[in-house]
């Protein structure tokens, strides 16, 4: 099911009127949600874990309840109702979901012949990454940024993203705790402690030992590379705790003036970032100095960077370059992006008040003002390069029909946006009220717990339309927020790790799906026949 | 099912990497900041552009650690612009430098350079470049850290506990604490406070919430457990709780061990709302305060006090509106093993103190300066009050603004030629009593009279039998007397005035720096010379010499 989301300010407020209040209906209550917690791989009982109930209907009635040395838990006297079951370790800022993965969970439903006792809920063990960061002479390198990148399927993307980061102390040391399982990279930026870089026109008057100075360590990853797609990549299991070390060499730092850039009165700034596992952007570095509008890049390494200019008459113009000793950069050849263009709402009179669109890749996103002509621009907040879905927000009654695009490549609501481009994009908005849909996953008739339950569109490259959630306990799932039209309704026994999102992947189980036409003419829960992963 | 709570995790996830994205600019800035500071603060720069014909001349010498004496390899030694390594045993060699007068600095990552080493700062060594340039002796003071481990009281380590680290010093001759690093534990419980000056530090575990996630919204009546807060060793508070003298180089190891101790729910309601937000402390019976985390609605005023360990305590609410208007309010409780709620607190204006000074054919405000100092100095980041003109008119009346209930030593210095005759606030004399300040009835106005038959007093150090210079403190019995000081080469004389005429103590020490001097008992053990003066009179004083270091604590 789906919550609006609240004032957790406000939902705090309520919460001790409604415990009250929940406590009294108890009394008249006679179900039980029991279990036992176990770590995942060993099935060892954990003491000590605060296991956290709560109704699906109310859930800031939180009850909480420490599991004994044996690892159980219960929570007596309860009403029937579908409630959310949570568990936290002691010390952890994680909570886990009782069969949870990705903010998803299995409810327990508690109920005359509903299995609501001797649960088991496993915890994964956690894994950890410890380093040192060592320069070349194999002393530790203190203020060394450390970005711990994880490649894994999240909300149904295969995708690398940023875990964390940390910066080393004295001992050059860093630790990341409490990690999935998973593939991960580690990426490493440092400046060396006694570097000093010269500034514009400071060559010919540089005192001695200060070239020795002027230097910077390369972006580095783990595997010895300064390569982001050459990134070793660390498997790392339920439970493992692995020891890496990470070693800096300073190279000469490049000097790369900016030319053009005579009319940058009021300043001008620039920063780099480099790509790293992936094709993710890592460390935007400030890497500019100059005065009397005489600016260049100073304190890089030579290398391949994605150079973004601001400045005066320089709205976050950004351009990918190679760069080495020798290099220069123009601050006209700096490539934008524009993106604007118009959406018509069908059946209304004008757009709904505060209504945006949207561009969102799950990563990243970026919104534009809808005027009241139905004109929009992404004139001071321009898109990075990428594949983007379009969504309009902000205004629950319409939904998006069709997108097509002058500049980009359109499929479904997906543009793709390349590097340079000018894009006018023209977008269909629809009226018609966003509908839930309730239904049960079933194998056999009978009620499957856990399943994943995914509401495809029939163009599968409408990414905004797909809705997901996970079966209850009793076999029950809600979709919220459907837009009208036509889908594929699909229920897999093992969801995790499925790129949803890749119609590649998705397209061998539309065959065991069930066609909806949303919304649905009654509100009698669908039967959805559960299937089994296809193992690729 | 959906999970709302996974859900801020995961974006919690991604909003961390933000943040990463966001600070790491700043770091590259960071660097080029403690490199010029370094550069500005260390050296001269009398060498910029040697002209034609100057002669160049190769400077030679040492960097070494000042505790072990052993060779600092890779030393980064700066002579001015002119800068080179040390190699392995520790000399360096840089040429052509031409004649001159430089500082010489070395720097290397895990060493101060002895001008910042805290209380045992020496200046940075001056060298004469040319024919005879004697070879530098370079010394770099080691950091000391402090690390250990928290585990509770099964052993388990305690995760993201938060031990932060107080540095005790001494400013302008009181002891002041500040918050001097803070580092949340590992998941072995582990944390490691580096890059600290030798001097005295409290260790402290803050208190921290065994289940925080969870527990921290669950009903009111759920169990609740706190790892309260504790001080280095094993002591409740900071009353309790002893200095750890950390000398240059040592790494001390502090572990602590927490118990969970069962907490309760506090809540109510403040009138007004405080749509800006509120802070709040619990302030023990000792006077100290420590923030604790709220939960508040600025629609209505509704808090919650999620976990309030055992114990009698004062709750401190402070809140400001939009105009900067500083807000009160406080509520003393005893809790026990229950939840308190309904609690109503009321938020007041924190008063604001008129200062008016007469006697004077002058009442310029900037002739005096008026000082509030909180008398229990056993407080982080202690707030002094100063009187200040209203309007931005600088010579207008002075003010007192938004001071917070408690005692305070009142503390003048009046300049020009006028000298302080009484300070008063209604019947009160505050140069014996303290100005004691409470919401319901703010104190009279401080009136400061000033007189015009003050007295002066000349000093002279008699011949050095040692070099160096040497530092007078002039201190008076009154609280309100801020002491006076004033550094003495060998021969001249130092002058104090306009003096209210009364009874003087004089002393003599050749480093003031890590010196109590405003607290009479600190100084207790030095040999002092008293001198009463008359109205009008112009005194001399001449004081004995004082064998070396017979002053140092």
């Amino acid at each position: 099911m789906s919550l609006g989301r609240q004032s957790p300010r406000l939902v705090l407020l309520l919460c001790a009127l409604a415990a009250l209040a929940f406590a009294f209906q108890a009394t008249s209550a006679k179900f039980t949600v029991s279990g036992i917690v176990v770590e995942h791989a060993t099935g060892r009982p954990l003491g000590g874990v605060l296991v956290i109930l709560s109704p699906t209907s109310a859930r800031d009635r939180r009850l909480t309840i420490l599991t004994g040395a044996d690892g159980r838990f219960a929570f007596t006297n309860l009403l029937a109702a579908k409630y959310s079951l949570l568990a936290q370790r002691r010390g952890e800022q994680e909570v886990h979901g009782y069969q949870g993965s990705e903010g998803f969970s299995t409810g327990v439903v508690a109920g005359p012949g509903l299995p609501s006792e001797n649960l088991t809920f496993p915890l994964e063990a956690p894994a950890s990454i410890a380093g040192t960061v060592i320069d070349e002479d194999g002393e530790q390198v203190r203020q060394a940024n450390i970005v711990l990148l994880r490649k894994a399927v999240l909300l149904g993307r295969n995708q690398v993203s940023q875990m964390g980061n940390r910066v080393t102390g004295a001992s050059g040391r860093f630790r990341f705790a409490h990690l999935p399982p998973g593939t991960y990279f580690i990426a490493v930026q440092a400046q060396p402690w006694y570097a000093q870089f010269a500034g514009p026109g400071a060559e010919g008057a540089q005192a001695a030992g200060s070239r020795e100075l002027d230097v910077a360590y390369p972006v580095t990853y783990y595997g010895d590379t300064t390569n982001g797609a050459a990134a070793a990549p660390i498997p790392l299991v339920e439970g493992a705790s692995i020891t890496v070390q990470i070693a800096l060499h300073a190279v000469p730092a490049i000097h790369v003036p900016i030319l053009g850039t005579e009319s940058s009165q009021g300043g001008l700034s620039a920063s780099a970032s480099v790509e790293g596992p992936g094709g993710v952007l890592l460390f935007s570095n400030a890497v500019t100095i100059g005065a009397n509008n005489s600016y260049e890049l100073t304190g890089l390494a030579p290398g391949r960077y994605i150079v973004q200019l601001s400045g005066e008459g320089q709205a976050g113009s950004r351009q990918t370059v190679e760069l080495a000793a020798g290099s220069t950069l123009s601050a006209q050849n700096a490539v934008t992006i524009s993106v604007n263009g118009r959406v018509a709402f069908e059946g209304m009179d004008h757009p709904p008040n505060g209504v945006t669109l949207l561009l969102s890749n799950g990563k990243r996103s970026f919104s534009a003002r809808i005027e009241q002509d139905g004109s929009f621009s992404f004139s001071t907040n321009a898109p990075s390069p990428g594949r983007y879905e379009v969504y309009v927000s902000n205004a629950p009654e319409a939904y998006i029909r069709t997108v097509t695009a002058n500049g980009a490549v359109v499929s479904g609501d997906t543009v793709e946006i390349e590097e340079g481009t000018s894009i006018q994009l023209s977008v269909v908005a629809a009226k018609g009220l966003r509908s839930k849909l309730d239904g049960i996953a079933v194998k056999d008739d009978k009620p499957v717990a856990a399943a994943m339950i995914l509401l495809l569109p029939r163009d599968l490259n409408r990414k905004a339309l797909i809705r997901r959630d996970q079966s209850d306990s009793d076999g029950t799932f809600t979709l919220p927020e459907i837009v009208p039209g036509r889908y594929t309704l699909l229920a897999i026994d093992d969801g995790r790790e499925l790129a949803y999102q890749d119609p590649e992947m998705i397209k061998p189980y539309l065959s065991a799906g069930q066609l909806i036409d949303s919304p649905l003419g009654n509100d009698a829960p669908v039967k959805v026949n559960v299937v089994s992963r296809l193992r690729q | 099912m959906r999970e709302p709570v996974l859900l801020v995790r995961l974006l919690k996830c991604y909003w961390s990497a933000m943040r990463a994205y966001i600070l790491i600019p700043f770091l590259g800035m960071w660097i080029g900041n403690v490199w010029s500071g370094q550069a500005s603060s260390g050296i001269q720069s009398n060498d910029s552009v040697p002209s034609q014909g100057t002669k160049r001349y190769p400077v030679t010498g040492t960097v070494s650690n000042s505790v072990t004496g052993e060779p600092l390899r890779h030393a980064l030694v700066r002579i001015g612009q002119f800068s080179a390594f040390s190699s392995a045993d520790g000399r360096f060699q840089i040429d052509g430098v031409p004649e001159g007068q430089y500082v010489a600095a070395a720097q290397r990552p895990g060493f101060f350079d002895p001008s910042q080493a805290g209380y045992i700062a020496t200046p940075l060594p001056t060298i004469t470049v040319g024919p005879n340039t004697p070879s530098v002796a370079l010394v770099l003071v080691p950091e000391s850290v402090i690390e250990g481990r928290v585990l509770n009281n099964t052993g388990e380590p305690v995760e993201n506990a938060q031990v932060q680290v107080i540095s005790e010093q001494i400013v302008g001759g009181r002891k002041t604490l500040q918050a001097a690093g803070m580092w949340n534990t590992d998941d072995a419980g582990e944390y490691r406070i580096e890059n600290l000056v030798p001097g005295r530090y409290y260790v402290q575990v803050l208190q921290q919430p065994v289940f925080e996630l969870g527990n921290s919204a669950a009903a009111a009546g759920s169990t609740r457990e706190v790892y309260p807060e504790q001080f280095y060793p094993n002591a409740p508070d900071l009353t309790s709780a002893q200095a750890l003298p950390l000398r240059p180089g040592d790494s001390a190891r502090v572990d602590f061990t927490v118990a969970p101790k069962s907490a309760v729910r506090v809540s109510g309601v403040t009138a007004p709302a405080a749509p800006n937000g509120i802070f709040a402390t619990l302030q023990n019976t000792s006077g100290e305060e420590t923030q604790i985390a709220i939960q508040f609605n600025p629609r209505n005023g509704k808090w919650t006090l999620p976990f309030v360990p055992p114990g009698t305590w004062n709750v401190v609410f402070r809140a400001q509106d939009q105009p900067g208007e500083a807000y009160y309010g406080e509520q003393r409780i005893e809790v026990r093993s229950s939840d308190i709620e309904n609690l109503q607190i009321a938020l007041q204006p924190l008063p604001t103190v008129p200062v008016h000074i007469v006697n004077a054919a002058d009442t310029q405000a900037q002739s005096v300066q008026l000082r509030l100092f909180p008398q229990n100095e056993r407080r982080l980041n202690r707030q002094e009050f100063v009187a200040t003109p209203s309007g931005g008119n600088p010579s207008g009346p002075l003010f007192l603004r938004d001071v917070a209930p408690g005692a305070y030593t009142v503390v003048t210095q009046s300049n020009g030629q006028f000298c302080v005759d009484s300070v008063t606030s209604g019947s009160t004399d505050l140069t014996r009593d303290p100005l004691l300040v409470s919401l319901g009835s703010p104190p009279q106005p401080v009136q400061v009279a000033l007189r015009e038959d003050c007295a002066t007093l000349e000093v002279m150090i008699q011949p050095q039998e040692h070099p160096g210079t040497r530092t007078v403190i002039l201190t008076s019995d009154s609280p309100a007397f801020e002491p006076k000081l004033a550094a003495l080469g060998a021969g001249p004389s130092a002058q104090f005035g306009p003096l209210t005429p009364g009874t003087y103590r004089l002393y003599q020490v050749p480093n003031p720096n890590n010196l109590e001097y405003a607290n009479p008992e600190a100084l207790r053990n030095l040999e002092p010379q008293e001198i009463t003066l008359a109205p009008n009179q112009h005194a001399t004083i001449s004081l004995g010499a004082v064998a070396a270091g017979a002053a140092s604590q």
